[in-house]
């Protein structure tokens, strides 16, 4: 049997402010599930990196160690070219006096005595490391080496002392820079003292160590040419 | 359920979601941004220790040659002056070669190249000794060839009066050292 109601229908009253509340509360409670989940995933991830970063620190600090320790090879490695360069630097140029003497001894012409004789390498080097450090001028200067002081029986033994000189080895002119009578009491005998001075080839030097291409030397035959003539 | 305590429980939950945000969201980001920039940045870093370490073991491998190296150079310019070795080697030399040693001067300079950045001294004897021609030269010849560096700058030979065979002679030798101290003596 149904009941029949006659009494007027209720009518229902919307509330508006609770249906805002409800939505505001459960986006809040969403938002709030959304941030722990993120804070959870964000703390491990974190939790992770920490422990990968510790890990990287220790193994880069074993093996600077490492690497400091066997830096001490590298000095060494460092240490020994320095040594090297300047080792090369200082051998690049040496005269050796001892067979350029060698050779001015067997070319000592009879009826001759040699009282002094002076090779000078001061002169040669300190223009070596002058080119080297400033640089060539425009005119290379004579480079003396060679000095002699000696006594000839006559004009034809220097001359042919001054021949020999300029084929010396290194030498690019030889001159003479005096001749004059002289006296020997004890033996009664007149002689010519004289004394020749000897020039550095330095020509060759120049080119070997690459100062300046193209500088060349006076030729010997030209120098004892004007030599000859001078003496005539 | 209330109105209030709605209101009550959102006040709550934002009050948590910003103690969350603001005390274990952001430090924990920030702190993984920071993590992961230093693991790159070590990881860089411990690939330039790589090539380093790997160039050091190769010139540890070859210690031996450079200390061999470093020996013969050692032998051409000693770190010190020795002047004592220097002298004993001179007199040793004018035995052998048979000439007598009258004096020996030393003087020692610095020599500073700027050019070539290049440091050393430079020991310079000034050495006059007694003997024939030849004798001499065998002297100088010896000099020359020693092991340790050393250039005969100027040699002067002059004929004594009393005897022709003997040659009064001052030679000029300069040696070369890396270190700055020295004994001069005479």
């Amino acid at each position: 049997m149904r009941t029949i109601n006659l009494l007027p229908k209720e009518e229902k009253v919307r509330d508006v402010k609770s249906i805002i509340l409800n939505v505001v509360l459960v986006i809040m409670v969403v938002l709030m599930v959304v941030v722990g989940i993120l804070t959870v995933v964000v703390y491990n991830i974190n939790s992770e990196l920490t422990p990968e970063l510790e890990d990287h620190e220790r193994v880069n600090l074993q093996l600077n160690n490492y690497v400091r320790k066997l830096d001490i090879y590298n000095d060494f490695k460092d240490k020994v070219k320095e040594k090297e360069k300047t080792v090369e630097y200082l051998q690049e140029v040496e005269i050796t006096w001892s067979d350029a003497l060698i050779d001015f001894g067997k070319k000592i012409p009879e009826n001759m005595y040699i009282t002094l004789i002076e090779v000078d390498g001061e002169e040669f080097y300190k223009f070596i490391s002058q080119a080297r450090e400033e640089g060539l001028g425009e005119e290379i200067e004579k480079v003396k080496y060679l000095t002699i002081d000696g006594y000839a029986l006559g004009y034809t033994d220097i001359t042919k002392m001054l021949v020999q000189i300029n084929n010396m080895e290194n030498t690019t002119e030889a001159t003479i820079n005096s001749i004059y009578k002289d006296y020997i009491t004890d033996s009664n005998i007149e002689v010519l003292a004289f004394t020749i001075s000897a020039y550095f080839d330095v020509g060759p030097y120049i080119e070997e160590l690459g100062l300046e291409e193209g500088r060349t030397a006076p030729a010997k035959e030209e120098v004892l040419e004007e030599e000859i003539q001078a003496m005539d | 359920m209330s109105t209030r305590i709605k209101i009550i429980i959102i006040v709550a939950i934002i009050i948590v979601i910003i103690l969350l945000t603001v005390l274990v969201l952001i430090p924990n980001i920030t702190g993984s941004i920071g993590n992961n920039t230093a693991i790159e940045a070590e990881k860089q870093n411990y690939q330039v220790l790589n090539n380093q370490l790997e160039e050091s073991v190769a010139v540890k491998d070859e210690y031996y040659l450079l200390n061999a190296e470093y020996q013969k150079y050692l032998l051409k310019l000693p770190s010190e002056s020795d002047i004592s070795v220097i002298t004993n080697e001179l007199y040793d030399i004018a035995d052998y070669s048979n000439v007598e040693i009258n004096s020996i001067d030393y003087s020692e300079e610095s020599v500073n190249l700027e050019k070539e950045k290049m440091k050393f001294n430079k020991i310079i004897s000034d050495v006059t000794i007694v003997g024939s021609y030849y004798d001499v030269i065998n002297f100088v010849n010896v000099i020359e060839k020693m092991p340790r560096i050393a250039k005969v700058s100027n040699v002067m030979m002059q004929s004594t009066d009393d005897n022709y065979e003997s040659l009064n002679t001052y030679i000029k030798i300069e040696m070369y050292s890396e270190s700055k101290t020295i004994s001069i003596g005479k």
